[in-house]
């Protein structure tokens, strides 16, 4: 008998099936993505100093004090003086079951990050007590193109610290402090549970609380060398050599592709290897007449299924089009893809891009100037314990499940997203209504999903596409990918397809509100300004946003007012 | 032409002061069983990859903390504690809704619904035991240090967690009658 079950079991688990997906490669990839070990040692000794700092910030202050709820001035004019200007104010909020979580200020310091956050108890019950914490909480690094590098949880590897408690308010003051050891790309803290009381009560713990905000290391108010480097020499070009250093923004955010060489020759075959040389590009298809059509996102190296790669061969760099899905590419008048800011022309029905001319930069010193430049996050989480089983069936909507709303708070805009879902053909849609206060478009800029599980992967986060739904204004539908291809378990065999979960969905939208930056540079010893450009689809009305580093718009060197800045660009002309 | 195995005895030493070589050999030798072993814990497939790719990568990290004796050891615990924490952040956040799934046997993503639904009657910790005794044959004292109990309770709660394992993983078979 024993033998029998030792048996059973061992049957049942030989079944199970693993698949590693070149998991050597990806863990070499990360390894090799930085130089860890160094930076590792590096962090520890930045934060050292950082903690350091603070610390020696905090005392020199003396103790916190009250002060008034959100206002980033007076919480450090009575905390500390000196540390306000050190860090950034940031002042995202948002509220939810009553309590209201902001971001008050952050600031990056090398590896490391601090946030300062409040909680406020803002229904009157007084739920929040001197031992209030936060429960989950944790910091993702992100290269600045929002691929996630590493997460810490709060009870790993961040440090959070109660610095004061307001009884009057019902407000609780935090610090949190995280170190990155890689030391690259952006802190995006996110919160999502948060005790109210003794620790792992669960009756005093309000859950599905969601915020986060995300600071950029881009030394904010320091004028730094972040290019050495920039030189194109032709593109498309078999057998080439191609250098890229540089500083890119994008409608992701920013990011820099470090120095790397390509040899088309070495590239028939494309990859794991490939996302290490490229990092990921934003294109922009140009019109004959010069107007954008359409922007494509390039998120995975897998296969190109752009026709023009037919005419180039097997060297032209692998793209996968992730267009807009209601709005088809007219492949026969594309004349210019733009990468990254640079223009380069097409022809098609023939080889011609291999007779680009070159486009060099030599040497362009690319530096961040004093632009203040600051990516707002909000992930609005929903949980659907109704569709713990969805049955899908071929055409007709099966149910809608009710979801939950969200409310983020930027400067004077206010965004509320509803999101409810329905089961349709394999497919859960997933709805929005971006209600937007203070200004008519702004933009979202980067709106990505996460679906069963508690942080999104790379595997499961994914470009959506607004859907406008027609007769009803302000309602987008979103469509994930086929379920199969984000875990939820599907069968195989017949029509009616079911997917079991384990007590429900999860989903977040991930979206970035406000993508605001400025470089500046050398360009053939002529000082240059290259302001985030915002530009609405030509179609759609949909504002898009990337740096054209061609503009010269030497107004924009100052500091600028976030309202001001994106009103200046919905209103500037940035015709060619 | 085909990789020679990497030998775990010299590997041991190799990982604790080496470089890459020594991670990648380290990630062909131990990866399968990691990833069996944390979807075991798990009750699933899904996330068994995220982890142990984070695992190799931790241990790398801090491979100055490894003793040099036993890197399959340390991996495994590695593995043990990411999943477990990994199920308590799940659970956490989703505690009011959290469910036993009724599994359809006829689902698979890797592992059947029948032997998913069973593994999700156990604790975490029996999962690891029952992987760690009737797949990889580790021994009590080796599964002792991980999951913090002795060997001799851990023996005791072997038999029983074995038995309860076997009729549950039993019973869906009669049962439900959707065995292929």
């Amino acid at each position: 008998m024993i033998r029998n079950d030792e048996k059973i079991i061992k049957d049942a688990l030989a079944e199970v099936t693993v698949q590693s997906n070149n998991l050597s490669e990806k863990v070499k990839f990360n390894m090799m993505k930085t130089d860890r070990t160094p930076l590792f040692t590096q962090a520890k000794r930045n934060l050292t100093v950082a903690v350091a700092a603070i610390v020696a910030f905090i005392f020199i202050g003396g103790a916190v004090t009250a002060y008034a709820l959100g206002a980033f001035g007076g919480f450090f004019d009575r905390a500390n003086p000196e540390f306000a200007e050190v860090v950034l104010p940031v002042g995202a909020y948002v509220v939810s079951q009553d309590i209201r979580l902001e971001v008050i200020a952050a600031r990056r310091f090398d590896a490391f990050a601090v946030f300062y956050v409040s909680l406020q108890d803002i229904s009157g019950q007084n739920r929040l007590g001197e031992d209030v914490y936060i429960n989950v909480a944790d910091v993702m690094f992100t290269t600045f193109g929002g691929v996630q590098l590493g997460r810490v949880t709060a009870d790993i590897g961040g440090h959070w610290e109660r610095v004061y408690f307001n009884a009057e308010t019902n407000t609780a003051y935090f610090r949190a402090i995280y170190a990155d050891p890689r030391g690259a790309g952006e802190f995006r803290l996110r919160v999502s549970n948060i005790s109210l009381g003794a620790a792992d009560d669960p009756e005093a713990t309000i859950r599905g609380f969601w915020a986060m905000a995300g600071i950029l290391d881009v030394d904010l108010y320091n004028v730094r060398t972040i290019s050495q480097r920039f030189e194109i020499h032709g593109l498309f070009e078999p057998g080439s050599t191609y250098y890229f250093t540089g500083i890119i923004i994008t409608p992701g955010g920013v990011r820099l592709i470090a120095s790397l060489q390509l040899d088309r020759h070495n590239q028939g075959r494309y990859g794991p290897s490939l996302r290490d040389e490229f990092p990921r590009y934003d294109i922009i298809m140009e019109n004959e007449d010069g107007s954008y059509i359409e922007i494509i996102q390039s998120d995975t190296w897998s296969s190109s299924s752009w026709p023009v790669s037919n005419d180039v061969g097997p060297f032209f760099p692998v793209f996968n089009i992730l267009g807009i899905s209601n709005r088809m590419i007219d492949m026969d008048n594309v004349v210019a893809v733009i990468i990254n800011g640079y223009r380069f022309t097409l022809k098609h029905g023939e080889e011609v891009a291999n007779e680009l001319p070159p486009t060099v930069f030599d040497r362009v010193n690319i530096m961040l100037a004093q632009g203040k430049s600051v990516h707002f996050y909000n992930e609005v989480y929903s949980y659907f314990p109704n569709l713990e089983q969805l049955i899908f069936g071929p055409e007709e909507f099966i149910e809608i499940f009710p979801g939950a709303e969200s409310l983020l708070y930027i400067g004077d805009y206010k965004l509320l997203f509803v999101m409810y879902a329905r089961g349709l053909t394999e497919q859960l849609l997933l709805y929005f209504i971006p209600l937007i206060e203070g200004l008519p478009n702004i933009f979202i800029t980067n709106l990505t999903y996460a679906m069963d599980g508690l942080f999104p992967t790379n595997a499961m986060r994914s470009r959506v596409n607004f859907e406008p739904i027609d007769g009803a204004d302000g309602f987008y539908i979103i469509q994930p990918p086929r379920l199969a291809t984000a875990q939820p378990t599907v069968g195989q065999d017949s029509w009616e397809r079911i997917a079991y979960r384990y007590g429900g969905v999860e989903f977040y939208l991930h979206f970035s509100a406000g993508i605001l930056g400025i470089a500046s540079g050398e360009l053939d010893g002529e000082t240059m300004i290259a302001p985030l450009t915002i530009f609405p689809h030509p179609q759609s009305g949909e504002m898009f946003a990337t740096l054209r580093a061609s503009k010269y718009l030497p107004e924009f060197s100052e500091l600028v007012d976030f309202k001001d800045f994106v009103e200046a660009f919905l209103e500037a002309d940035f015709s060619r | 032409m085909q990789q020679a195995k990497p030998n775990p005895h010299t590997l041991n030493e190799r990982f604790a002061s080496g470089g890459f070589d020594a991670l990648e050999e380290a990630v062909v030798l131990y990866e399968e069983k990691l990833l069996r072993y944390a979807a075991s814990i798990l009750a699933g497939t899904a996330d068994a990859e995220d982890i142990v790719q984070d695992v190799f990568i931790t241990a790398y990290e801090n491979r100055e903390a490894f003793d040099g004796q036993n890197l399959s050891a340390w991996l495994y615990k590695i593995t043990y504690n990411r999943s477990v924490n990994h199920l308590k952040r799940r659970k956490r956040f989703v505690y009011r809704e959290q469910v036993t799934p009724d599994m359809n046997p006829d689902i698979t993503d890797g592992m059947s619904g029948r032997t998913r639904a069973a593994l999700f009657k156990l604790k975490p910790a029996d999962r690891a035991l029952i992987h760690g005794r009737v797949m990889d044959e580790r021994s009590y004292d080796d599964l002792a240090s991980e999951l913090g109990v002795s060997p001799a309770a851990l023996r005791k709660r072997y038999e029983r967690v074995k038995k309860k394992l076997a009729k549950l993983l039993s019973q869906k078979q009669d049962k439900g009658g959707h065995e292929k």
